[in-house]
């Protein structure tokens, strides 16, 4: 008897998601790195916030509040969201290229990354490519966007000229607001001051 | 002294911007990676048939046929994947950190589709959002399917 009820809640959970489940619902997944994040969904009824993976909630009718959280197994997901899934995009790879003070050229270091940056773009199917200097917290926001964006503009320039087409590559400086490592204002950060060269 | 050094180097980054010919600003969102079957762009009112490559724009619209797939990476890194018979399309969309300018709101109608969160959603995680016509879908990351029906 024992045995019995304990396989009801897996039989019901099989069924939830082909027969009778709900037509409009979201699953929760653990990423790449298996970090599980969160979602809420809301409508005018009320709101549900779903944040374990492999866990769901229905949500059918804009009158009627989201479900209470159910749990669905990988087996389900992979037959109903196979298609999808099997088409998810490569995960961009990014190289974080490093300057000297006042420097607009990457560190001899840094450098000797181009050769593995050509190689994945040349790897990549369909790629583009984003070029984005970064600056730490210490100096006026306009003078450090300017410095980030030359140093991008001299990275956007050492692959054209090893052939990557132009067309594909975006140049752009996000300042001092998208760090790689989080700090206080005025603080001195020499790995935040930065070009990522992203693939994707 | 100072200053004038500084808008000198204002002056030099200008030029060299300039003379690089860079490309600054887009309003291109995103690009298909990959495809599956048969898939359709409306884009301005014309529908073309999807390549890997293409670009993605507001407002375009991702139609997949009842054997098509498509993937897209979007500026931000943030990448979405649309399964068969479904209509999907991005309303708003801001890319800007340096100026704390940062959305994404995308709507899906009908069909499947697999989400996974970029800088858009690390940065400002309030700011990402997915339109269904039954609910809204608030992202705070990281991954996450989504099935609409008719």
């Amino acid at each position: 008897m024992k045995r019995r009820l304990s396989k009801l809640p897996l039989i019901s959970a099989l069924l939830l998601l082909s027969a009778c489940g709900p037509s409009n619902y979201v699953v929760l997944l653990a990423d790449d790195d298996g970090k599980i994040g969160a979602v809420t969904v809301k409508n005018a009824a009320g709101s549900q916030v779903i944040n374990h993976a492999l866990s769901g909630t229905g949500f059918d009718s804009i009158d009627r509040p989201p479900s209470a959280p159910f749990s669905v197994t990988e087996t389900e997901v992979k037959e109903e969201f196979g298609r999808a899934l099997a088409v998810e995009p490569r995960k961009p790879k990014t190289f974080l290229l490093y300057f000297g003070t006042d420097e607009m050229s990457p560190n001899d270091e840094s450098m000797k990354l181009i050769p593995s940056i050509l190689e994945t773009i040349k790897d990549w199917t369909v790629p583009n490519i984003a070029i984005v200097g970064h600056a730490d917290k210490v100096g006026a926001p306009e003078y450090n966007d300017i410095v980030a964006r030359q140093r991008a503009t001299s990275v956007h320039d050492l692959i054209t000229n090893k052939g990557v087409a132009a067309s594909i590559i975006e140049v752009s400086s996000h300042g001092a607001n998208n760090p790689l490592i989080p700090t206080p204002p005025n603080t001195p950060e020499p790995r935040n001051r930065r070009v990522e060269v992203t693939v994707r | 002294m100072r200053i004038l050094s500084y808008y000198m180097f204002v002056a030099t980054a200008i030029a060299i911007g300039a003379a690089s010919n860079v490309a600054f600003a887009t309003d291109v969102v995103g690009n298909v990676k990959t495809l599956e079957g048969e898939a359709t762009l409306v884009s301005g009112g014309k529908a073309i048939p999807v390549a890997l490559g293409a670009e993605i724009h507001i407002n375009d619209i991702l139609q997949t046929s009842l054997n098509g797939a498509v993937g897209v990476t979007f500026r931000d890194n943030s990448r979405i994947s649309i399964g068969p018979d479904t209509d999907f399309y991005v309303e708003d969309y801001l890319f800007d950190p340096h100026n704390n300018k940062l959305s994404f709101v995308s709507n899906i109608q009908k069909g499947t589709l697999e989400y996974v969160s970029g800088t858009i959603a690390k940065l400002a995680p309030d700011s990402v959002s997915m339109k269904t016509p039954s609910g809204a879908i608030g992202v705070r990351g990281t991954r996450f399917v989504l099935k609409v029906s008719d």
